[in-house]
Parts: structure tokens; C-alpha cells; sequence
């Protein structure tokens, strides 16, 4: 009985989840190799046998050479993009040249909205500088003036 | 990816996806239909899979998702599969080669009869081998989780071989 102390424990540990990979490996070659077992392991034998084998299942033989003939025959197509995607795609194309349009009228408002106000600046720029040139020529006659009335009043004290 | 790439870097999962889609599927001709598709799905949109960082997971996953949507969509109950017969020792009389391929179909029954999710678990980590890590990856749980549900799982196998021992039935 203690030869099978080890693999009792591990089975222990097995049944609460408390085994690493290596240890799993262990109880299913043990149980493999083992024909003669005492009952309480003998129950689990099979188990262990079944978990072994299916590790072993494999794909027919031919498997490789229908796959690879499939993917020589078909074209090599996106698979992410479908027919259904290219229709959106091709709309999203217009609807951005739409956008681009749109944007460009906008701009092009903008600008010359931009212009004219450049245009209405200067023109009043104009208009003050030459109210300032007036006002500077009202300025110089009235002095004259002023002076002249001076020499009058001078003149006539005398 | 040119071919020989995916023959060196796909290929050689193609048994291990095999073996997840047949035990979801239990039908060898299905899980061999759904691993081809997964591997020209894969071969398709190579550009998008070169970004992928894990391949085997990224494979499994879909393996996986495929294999219950088909599951799903069937919605059928899937004959046994005879165990394969491996022979292995070969000192058995004819009579108790029976007797062993019986005691194995009676090991696929116990796991067919658990729920799905616990089923994968078996065939993820007794199996397939992964880690506590890896599984949870795939089937998006924590690694506790994965062991509480493990620990279901093996407890609930151990319940049905006892009661067969004992009492000669499920």
C-alpha cells in the first residue's frame, strides 16, 4: 500500500484542484502504465487512460493536403472586408468629396467675406484721414483768421 | 503571411483546435469541417492576424466561439464517439479489451453528461494542458473562477466513478 502513497497523495490534491501541470502529467502516465492496481485507485484508472488517449486524437491524414488545395484554388481575398463593405466604403467616398465641397464654399465665403472688409476698413481709413485733413486746413484758417482779426484790433487801438 | 509561414506558424495547432472542436461538437467530420474553416478564415485575413500577439489563443477563442455557434445553431443531441482503440496493452484477452473500451466509453459518457462549461475545462486543462492562466484567457474568467468550476468538475467525476464502483452504475 505505501508504494502508492505518492500518487494517493497526488490524487488528493488532483480531486481539490491543488496539483501543478507536472503532477497531472504523472497521475495519467502512472495510471496508464498500471494494469494491477488495488480498488480505490483502480476506480480512477480509467479516467486517467481516457485523458492520455485523447491527448493522442488527431486530424485524418489527408487533412493538410484538402486544406492546402482550398487555399491554393481560392483567391486570396480580405476576409474583414466584405461586399457590404466595399458598397460603404465606395458611399463614405462621396460623402466625403461632398464634405470637401461643402467645406471649400464655406471657406471661399469666408475669405471674400474677409475682403470686403478689408475693402469697408481702408475706405473709412480714407474717409477719417481726410475728415483729419480738413479738420487741419479748418484749424490753420481760423488761426489765420484770428491772427488777422489781432493785427485789426492792434491797428486800430493804435 | 506567405505559405510557408502559415504552414510553420498555423499548422501545427491544427490537431489541438481539433480535439477543443470535437469536444464541443462531438462529431469528427464537424470539428474537422469547423477547424478547415477556421484555418482559411485565418489564412484570409492574414494582414489582420500578423497583429495578433498570441496565435494559439487567438485560434482556440475562435475555435471555440465557431464551435458553439454551430452547437447552437444545430441545436441537436450528437451521437457517441467511439473511443478509439489504441490497443495499447497488448497482453488483454479479447474479452477484457472489451471490457476496457467499454470502461472508457463509460469515462466520455461521465464527461458528456457535465455541463458544457465544465466539459471544456476538462478538455482545457486535462487534456490540452494549460495553464490556470491560459484558460482563463480564453474563456474570459478569473483564475479562481476556473478552479471553483475545475474543482466542480473533478469532484462531480469523482461522485460518478465512486457510485460506479460501488455500485455498479452512474
Amino acid at each position: 500500500m505505501d508504494n502508492y502513497k505518492y500518487i494517493e497523495e497526488l490524487l488528493d490534491k488532483y480531486w481539490t484542484c491543488e496539483t501543478n501541470l507536472e503532477e497531472e502529467t504523472i497521475l495519467r502516465e502512472f495510471f496508464s502504465q498500471e494494469q494491477e492496481l488495488p480498488a480505490h485507485l483502480q476506480q480512477y484508472r480509467h479516467l486517467f487512460i481516457y485523458l492520455q488517449e485523447e491527448q493522442e486524437i488527431k486530424l485524418s491524414a489527408d487533412f493538410e493536403a484538402q486544406l492546402l488545395e482550398k487555399i491554393t484554388a481560392q483567391p486570396r481575398t480580405p476576409h474583414f472586408v466584405s461586399r457590404t463593405s466595399y458598397r460603404t466604403s465606395f458611399f463614405f467616398k462621396i460623402a466625403a468629396g461632398l464634405l470637401l465641397l461643402l467645406s471649400i464654399g464655406f471657406f471661399a465665403q469666408q475669405h471674400q467675406k474677409i475682403q470686403e472688409q478689408t475693402a469697408a476698413r481702408e475706405t473709412v481709413i480714407t474717409a477719417i484721414g481726410m475728415i483729419a485733413e480738413n479738420l487741419q486746413q479748418g484749424e490753420t484758417m481760423i488761426d489765420e483768421g484770428l491772427k488777422q482779426l489781432e493785427t485789426l484790433y492792434i491797428n486800430n487801438k493804435n | 503571411m506567405e505559405l510557408n509561414e502559415f504552414k510553420n506558424r498555423i499548422f501545427p495547432l491544427r490537431d489541438k483546435l481539433y480535439r477543443f472542436a470535437l469536444s464541443i461538437l462531438h462529431s469528427r467530420e464537424d470539428a474537422e469541417d469547423l477547424v478547415q474553416e477556421v484555418l482559411l478564415k485565418i489564412w484570409n485575413a492574414q494582414s489582420f492576424f500578423e497583429r495578433i500577439d498570441d496565435p494559439t489563443a487567438y485560434c482556440m477563442m475562435m475555435t471555440k466561439n465557431m464551435a458553439l455557434d454551430r452547437l447552437r445553431q444545430a441545436n441537436r443531441k450528437t451521437p457517441h464517439l467511439p473511443v478509439e482503440q489504441h490497443d495499447a496493452i497488448e497482453e488483454q484477452t479479447p474479452l477484457e479489451k472489451i471490457q476496457h473500451r467499454e470502461r472508457l466509453q463509460l469515462v466520455e459518457r461521465i464527461i458528456r453528461q457535465l455541463p458544457q462549461n465544465l466539459q471544456m475545462l476538462i478538455q482545457l486543462r486535462d487534456i490540452e494542458g494549460e495553464s490556470y492562466q491560459q484558460i482563463g484567457h480564453l474563456l474570459k474568467l478569473s483564475e479562481s473562477q476556473i478552479k471553483t468550476n475545475l474543482f466542480r468538475a473533478r469532484q462531480l467525476l469523482k461522485q460518478r466513478l465512486n457510485n460506479i464502483h460501488a455500485y455498479g452504475q452512474l
